[in-house]
């Protein structure tokens, strides 16, 4: 054919001729799948997120398990030792493992960082469901109070927390949803505006339904997509607020483990030279996971956008 | 038809339903979007009643003061509740609980099919909330009703636990109109219950309609701006011209003695499918005014071919004139002094 | 009459690709634009008719192909195969605009919203013509005023906001027709817009049509617009156009079960309650499951063994071809079913 002849034939056109054959053959069957479960799985960045996010997770989760030693446990016998088969990412000045701290750090890490994200979501999305649904006064006084809970600095917040209740991890959670709530606020809220006026919310009031079983039950379910990955990603940033605190002495108490007490050790420019191994491998296991989420925040958001075909 | 007996559901006079335009620093009310202006309008029961208009007419947002989706800012509704639920009573003053009989009294189908189904419920879901709030609240009794109501509009029982996605837009609209239907209402506001529809589907759902209308006694109120449509289902037409009725008849009153000069030209500019037809068109200049700031006198002279003196500074009334014996209402300054002989 | 062919289409197949499917848009259509003539192309949403002329303009998305088939268009100097040519090459961008214009459904997107209409119909003639600023501008307003938008001094320098619907679709026109194109297609231009000011697009198009001898494709689901402005149609069906032919040939004819249904099925004005409307049973098939053979097999009336194949186009008598087995049956039937529905 002399279309074929002239048009310069790409990557794109083979894929087509395989796909368009297929088709032919009748070999193509709808998928009975979620369209958003497929389009996640079709997404690599995503599946590799998945799967380094499971790792790391279920290795702090199996702490106990997969290593013998004490977090806590000092031994003064082994300090400063480098990576070896005992010590799989060598041991600190104290002579802890730094693997098992790692482990058992990325457990508080992580309940910081989700607890936190959760909690921020839960208030959020619990205020914006209901204001945005309702709009009026109480929907503009909630935002003018997210604006003003959204410009609080973080930093001067937990040292005037850490000086009035001691340094704890509970503090950090409990500032990082006041400062965290209002973003979401306003996704939902902006969400459920535009949600307000599909027509089956509009059948819904003509029923006479109340306001509640209408926003929590019949939009809430369609406005939570953008929310969920939200939360994702605010986890993952939540967790290097975590660790930057801690690193500047802000955060948990220091004999506690977390991911930034750990790097912690770093501050020094002695072991930042001579024992890489304190701080490296940790910093690297942050890095993976926090990259990972926001794999899994990307893809989530792709796979749920209507918009994107394909 | 019922409408021999003439018995009055619902009566507006003067309703009004204006919408704040807010601007300024202080979020200051500067001005109103006249949506309904003025309106007095009986509504039998039983009867199909038309409502036709341009967009932004107001038609739907007198649909919706009806059904109280907006609230009407001046104006009578009165709505006849039978013996049984306390005689006729004003829409806009209404308590809780006669609201709430309100809501079962007088339903709504809307325009869009697919955004008229909650995409993440089952249709079971979506139809059993409204069931529970009038007081159904056992399972097997809601599945017997949404079945019956689903077999009604010629759809199988089982659909009841598919995902809208499921269905193509026709069957939607069919759905949405079962779940308007679930609570056994007298009224239905379709608001542009077929405009969204593929014309080989639009014939399944009208017929559909038309056939639930003989079935449960409905009294229709048919909002939209296909006039073909609105001829083929309605028994009296109401024409809206920015937030006012310029014109209400029977139907073939108003295709046959057409009246009103915003009605000849809207009637004109319809394409017919008929290649031997070529009509000669009325050609309308200029739009429709923006609604904030209407024109004086006669909303449409500024548009109007047969625009007089007079029309330019007073604001006709809807009058009732009387063509051939039957009732012709008309807001029009050509007919002040009685009908000159027409057609 | 000797018509002359403006573009030839033969036996186009555009398909469109997903990640895991293949949804075969258009297959196999074939059909010619005539010079001064009204081609309508009519069908269902789905249909593949907008496919059509974006596959003409080359505007199809990326993951789309045309498959087989040509496009012809008939320059004055010698045939452009269009769908050789390079997607964005320079010839296609000459030629489209230049030679080949057209005129989107929704004028408010298909517009910038930060540029004034007079930049943006300037921009046209820039590009495809030797014009100089002053004369280009000369030209916008000459432009303008035959679209008819008054004080076309004022108008040019506006953006699109401040424009109403109708008069959008006008400047649309107007940066159409800036080049003086040999073809117009048209896709659904007065769908978002109302009757009234659909009739006055509908006298500009044919005013431009006669005048400057274009030849006019245009997009429609509405069998109401295909009886008032065209010369010809082709009804299309789930990716094949089914019937072709004069306009009054098509719908006084319909040799097609599928046309014949469709114009049963459309409530048609002045004709009041009395018409019996037959709806189309069942709904259109999904794209990515369609039947074999002739896709409007499952929902036809005279459906046979022999439908399972595709039927070729063959010709009824002169100017009207079809694609149906049972054309002649068909053809007869309406005939009848006429002087049926007249008693």
């Amino acid at each position: 054919m002399t279309a074929e002849l002239t048009r310069k034939r790409t990557r794109l056109d083979r894929k087509f001729d395989k796909l368009r054959d297929a088709e032919e053959a009748g070999l193509l069957k709808r998928s009975k799948m979620n369209r958003s479960l497929r389009k996640m799985l079709g997404n690599r960045l995503a599946v590799i997120g998945v799967a380094v996010f499971a790792i790391i997770f279920l290795a702090c989760l199996l702490a106990p398990v997969i290593s013998s030693y004490d977090p806590q446990m000092t031994d003064l016998t082994q300090m400063t030792k480098p990576p070896s088969m005992q010590h799989l990412f060598g041991t600190d000045k104290l002579g802890r493992d730094v693997f098992t701290r790692t482990l058992y750090g990325g457990r508080l890490s992580m309940l910081i960082g989700l607890g936190s994200a959760m909690g921020a979501a839960i208030i959020g999305v619990l205020l914006g469901c209901y204001a945005g649904y309702k709009g009026g006064l109480l929907d503009q006084v909630i935002l003018r109070l997210s604006e003003v809970f959204m410009s609080f600095p973080q930093l001067i917040l937990v040292i005037m927390l850490g000086s009035i209740f001691g340094r704890g991890l509970w503090n950090l959670v409990i500032i990082f949803i006041i400062t965290g709530w209002g973003a979401v606020y306003r996704q939902a809220r902006a969400k459920m505006l535009s949600l307000r006026e599909e027509e089956y919310v509009q059948s819904m009031k003509a029923f006479g339904l109340n306001d509640f079983v209408i926003a929590y039950k019949h939009m809430l379910p369609n406005a939570i997509g953008p929310v969920v990955v939200n939360l994702t990603l605010s986890t993952a940033m939540f967790i290097l607020d975590e660790a930057a605190m801690s690193f500047l002495g802000l955060g948990v108490p220091p004999e506690v483990a977390t991911w930034g007490n750990i790097l912690n050790a770093a501050q020094d420019l002695y072991v930042m030279q001579n024992y890489w191994w304190m701080w490296l491998p940790v910093g690297i296991v942050v890095s993976l996971f926090v990259i990972s989420i926001n794999c899994i925040g990307d893809g989530l958001r792709d796979s749920t956008d209507p918009t994107q075909q394909g | 038809m019922s409408v021999a007996n003439k018995e009055i559901l619902l009566e507006l006079r003067g309703v009004k339903t204006f919408f704040p335009i807010r601007s300024g620093f202080f979020n200051k009310i500067t001005d109103h979007v006249k949506a309904v202006n003025d309106i007095d309008l009986d509504i039998y029961r039983g009867e199909t009643l038309g409502l036709v208009g341009e967009s932004g007419c107001g038609k739907t947002t007198l649909g919706k003061s009806i059904i109280q989706l907006v609230h009407a800012t001046d104006g009578t509704m009165m709505y006849d509740f039978g013996e049984s639920g306390g005689g006729k009573k004003d829409l806009r003053k209404l308590s809780k609980e006669d609201e709430q009989m309100l809501h079962k009294r007088a339903q709504i189908v809307f325009q869009d099919p697919y955004s008229s189904l909650n995409p993440s419920f089952t249709i079971f879901q979506s139809l059993a909330d409204p069931l529970r709030h009038f007081g159904v609240k056992d399972k097997e009794e809601q599945r017997k009703i949404i079945g019956d109501i689903l077999e009604a509009v010629n759809m199988r029982r089982e659909y009841m636990d598919r995902y809208p996605h499921e269905f193509s837009g026709g069957q939607r609209q069919r759905i949405g109109i079962a779940r308007a239907l679930c609570v056994n209402p007298e009224m239905v506001v379709c608001d542009e219950a077929v405009s969204a529809l593929d014309v080989s589907i639009q014939a399944q759902v009208l017929n559909l309609l038309m056939k639930l209308k003989e079935e449960r006694n409905l009294t229709y109120i048919f909002i939209t701006h296909n006039l073909s449509v609105v001829e083929y289902i309605s028994d009296r037409i109401a024409v809206m011209y920015l937030g006012k009725i310029v014109e209400l008849a029977d139907t073939e009153q108003i295709f046959d003695n057409t009246m009103h000069p915003y009605t000849e030209a809207l009637l004109s500019a319809i394409p017919i499918v008929d290649p031997d037809h070529k009509h000669s068109r009325i050609v309308l200049e200029g739009d429709v005014p923006n609604p904030v700031r209407p024109p004086d006198g006669c909303l449409f002279h500024p548009r109007c071919k047969k625009c007089m003196e007079i029309c330019k500074k007073e604001r006709p009334k809807l009058i009732k004139h009387t063509v051939e014996g039957k009732d012709h209402f008309c807001a029009c300054h050509l007919y002040d002094n009685g009908v000159a002989q027409k057609g | 009459m000797q018509q002359q062919a403006i573009i030839t289409v033969k036996d186009l197949r555009t398909y469109f690709y997903s990640d895991k499917r293949c949804n075969k848009v258009l297959n196999g259509i074939s059909f010619e634009l005539y010079k001064g003539r009204t081609l309508c192309v009519v069908g269902e949403s789905g249909c593949g008719k907008s496919v059509t002329a974006s596959s003409i303009m080359q505007l199809l998305p990326k993951l789309s192909r045309i498959e087989s088939g040509s496009i012809t268009y008939h320059a004055p100097d010698g045939d452009i195969r269009i769908d050789l040519l390079e997607r964005n090459g320079k010839e296609m961008r000459s030629l489209r605009g230049a030679d080949i214009a057209m005129i989107f459904q929704d004028p408010m997107t298909a517009l910038n919203p930060v540029y004034t209409i007079g930049y943006q119909i300037g921009e046209n003639l820039k590009y495809h013509t030797t014009l100089d600023k002053e004369a280009r501008r000369a030209r916008t307003l000459e432009l303008l005023t035959q679209m008819g938008i008054s004080t076309p001094e004022k108008r040019i320098d506006q953006y699109p906001h401040e424009f109403s619907g109708g008069m959008r679709q006008r400047a649309m026109i107007a940066m159409a027709m800036s080049c003086n194109p040999k073809v117009l297609i048209a896709d659904e231009p007065t769908t978002a817009l109302d009757v009234t000011i659909q009739a006055q697009i509908f006298e500009l198009m044919e005013k431009l049509k006669t005048e400057h001898d274009t030849a006019v494709m245009l997009i429609t689901h509405d069998m109401g617009v295909v009886s008032e402005l065209a010369d010809d149609v082709a009804v299309m069906y789930m990716g094949n156009i089914v019937e072709r032919g004069s306009v009054k040939e098509v719908l006084k004819h319909p040799a097609h079960p599928y046309t014949s249904a469709l114009l049963r099925s459309i409530p048609v004005l002045h004709k009041g309650k009395n018409q019996n409307l037959q709806p189309i049973r069942g709904s259109t098939p999904d794209p990515y499951d369609r039947p074999k053979g002739c896709q409007f097999g499952p929902r036809c009336d005279f459906f046979c063994e022999k439908c399972n194949e595709m039927p070729p186009e063959s010709p009824v008598c002169a100017g009207h071809s079809v694609r149906c087995w049972n054309a002649d049956q068909v053809y007869g039937s309406v005939a009848k079913a006429g002087s049926e529905s007249e008693r």
